[in-house]
């Protein structure tokens, strides 16, 4: 067997991977290993010969080395090494005393701890996310929907308005009471009937006559230029549709007076009751020497009235005399 | 002298008709007026050799089809439809009311005078298409003869039903049509298709 003597000891101290050193009683460094002695030198700048010289070194680190945050003896070396010195008190075969200083690499278990910790800040960040989302979702959902309502409404509204234009230009009566109905049923919906302006009536009323008046001046002009005396008794209607209807017939009848019946006055007799206008359009011409057949102007006229909910009635014998009823479509 | 009805119911292009004839020694302006229902009885009343006729004028009279009313009863008055609007079917419904000669009111090469004086002469001046606008990302040129027959009962509001119906085709054809004009003009939705069909007058409901 082999004698142990202190060189082998030392030899055996060096090889291992951690630092070791051990001081006496009274601080002096009697064994440190190679680990030991390359750590102080980076701690110190220089070797190691006293216990407190270390306790020193570690209490205010030098530059380059770190307190990692949170652990008291844990420290960082400028090359990134981590490591944990450890005091404590052996005692030997003899009963002496001396201090035992480990220094325990720790670098691989902080950079593991170090991604631990990224990992699980990223989790958390993760995890705000999702909560967020979850107590938004509820939100987002609603809006989506709301949206997608809207977009509806918005589109069958306007598809409503192209069809309401249309059936205003060429439906009939009923077309527009039916569309009207529509309209009434879809505003009470949309809660907006209640706001339909009235103040924007009067000045619209007035336009209207204004430029009923007009075309009346116009017509009763025109007439007179083909030979026409157009005697209106009665009132003449507001209504600007009945007007403009009115206005048509009275337009043919005055050009039938002066082509066929040769006549010089035609005579208009107007009666509004509460529900239509009747009207009864006559000429001082010569009677039709035929039934009336309805072509051109009088079936354009016919289609116009019927279309606005009105009845047309063409008498030839003994006398010609059209007589019209035109609803009242104000409201 | 040639003596000139103009019936037009927008003061802009009724003053510059006027000037025309006004500047001009050979016509001489006999009535000017704004609805076309009124054009048959002021050629009964005046002496009218020429009429220059809008198509859409007031209280939604037609100028087209006064124009067949009066050829009616004067075919002796030359007529000229003026209009500003693309709408192509314009041209075949003028041609069916016996009009002499079609004119657009912006966008001809020829003046309207020239076409007057050829009208008077006995010539028919006819544009070889209606104006080209732009519908969408598309020029209205590009559409089919299909595609603008669905457009015209589009704009109507009507649905597919209806539409397939007046066409006399299936509800999947007129769908198809709808699409193509979708991808045309990059619309998505009938609402603004037909909306800027209406504001560009390449379709004008009622005329």
């Amino acid at each position: 067997m082999k004698y142990i003597g202190a060189r082998s000891i030392k030899e055996s101290f060096d090889n291992l991977p951690s630092g070791v050193c051990f001081a006496d009683s009274r601080g002096m460094i009697v064994l440190c290993n190679r680990q030991m002695h390359r750590l102080c030198h980076i701690l110190l700048g220089t070797g190691l010969q006293h216990i407190f010289e270390f306790r020193e070194a570690l209490s205010a680190p030098r530059d380059g080395v770190s307190f990692v945050s949170g652990e008291s003896d844990v420290f960082q070396f400028p090359d990134g090494e981590v490591w944990e010195f450890r005091e404590s008190r052996v005692t030997d075969a003899d009963g002496k005393s001396y201090t035992q200083v480990q220094a325990l690499s720790l670098t691989e278990l902080y950079a593991k701890k170090t991604e631990l910790e990224r990992k699980n800040r990223e989790l958390e960040e993760v995890n705000e996310r999702a909560r967020r989302l979850y107590e938004t979702l509820d939100k987002t959902v609603r809006e989506e929907e709301a949206f997608a309502i809207k977009m509806r409404v918005h589109n069958d509204i306007g598809l409503r308005l192209l069809s309401t234009r249309n059936v205003l230009r060429e439906g009939g009566l009923s077309d527009i009471q039916k569309a009207g109905e529509m309209w009434q049923t879809t505003l009470n919906v949309l809660g907006a009937i209640d706001n339909a302006s009235s103040d924007k009536d009067t000045s619209f009323e007035h336009e209207t006559a204004d430029k009923t008046e007009e075309m009346l001046r116009e017509l009763l002009a025109s007439a007179a230029g083909i030979g026409v005396n157009i005697v209106i008794d009665g009132e003449f209607p507001r209504n600007a549709e009945q007007a403009y209807l009115l206005i048509s017939a009275m337009r043919e009848c005055a050009v039938n007076t002066a082509r066929h019946a040769g006549g010089s006055e035609m005579s208009v007799g107007l009666i509004q009751t509460k529900n239509a206008l009747a009207v009864r359009i006559e000429n001082d011409g010569r009677s039709p020497e035929t039934e009336i057949a309805e072509g051109g102007g009088l079936s354009d006229l016919r289609r116009r009235i019927e279309k606005a909910g009105g009845t047309m009635t063409i008498q030839s014998r003994p006398k010609f005399k059209l007589t019209l009823n035109l609803p009242r479509k104000d409201k | 002298m040639v003596n000139v009805l103009i019936v037009e119911d927008k003061k802009m292009p009724r003053d510059c008709m006027e000037g025309y004839i006004k500047s001009s020694e050979r016509y001489r302006l006999a009535a000017s007026i704004t609805n076309a229902g009124m054009a048959e009885m002021t050629c009964m009343r005046y002496d009218i050799d020429l009429i220059l006729m809008d198509v859409c004028t007031e209280e939604g009279e037609s100028g087209i089809e006064a124009c067949a009313v009066i050829k009616r009863q004067f075919p002796d008055i030359k007529i000229i439809i003026v209009t500003s609007m693309a709408d192509s079917s314009f041209i075949s419904k003028a041609r069916e009311a016996d009009a002499d000669s079609f004119w657009y009111k912006e966008v001809s090469e020829h003046e309207l005078l020239d076409i007057m004086d050829r009208t008077v002469a006995g010539e028919s001046v006819w544009p070889d298409k209606s104006p080209d606008v732009q519908i969408g990302n598309a020029v209205s040129c590009e559409f089919t003869q299909g595609e603008l027959e669905v457009l015209r009962f589009l704009v109507k509001g009507l649905p597919d039903s209806a539409i397939a119906e007046s066409l006399h085709i299936s509800v999947p054809a007129v769908r198809w049509h709808i699409n193509q004009l979708f991808e045309k003009t990059g619309y998505n939705n009938r609402v603004s298709l037909a909306c800027d069909v209406i504001n560009k007058d390449l379709i004008v409901p009622g005329f």
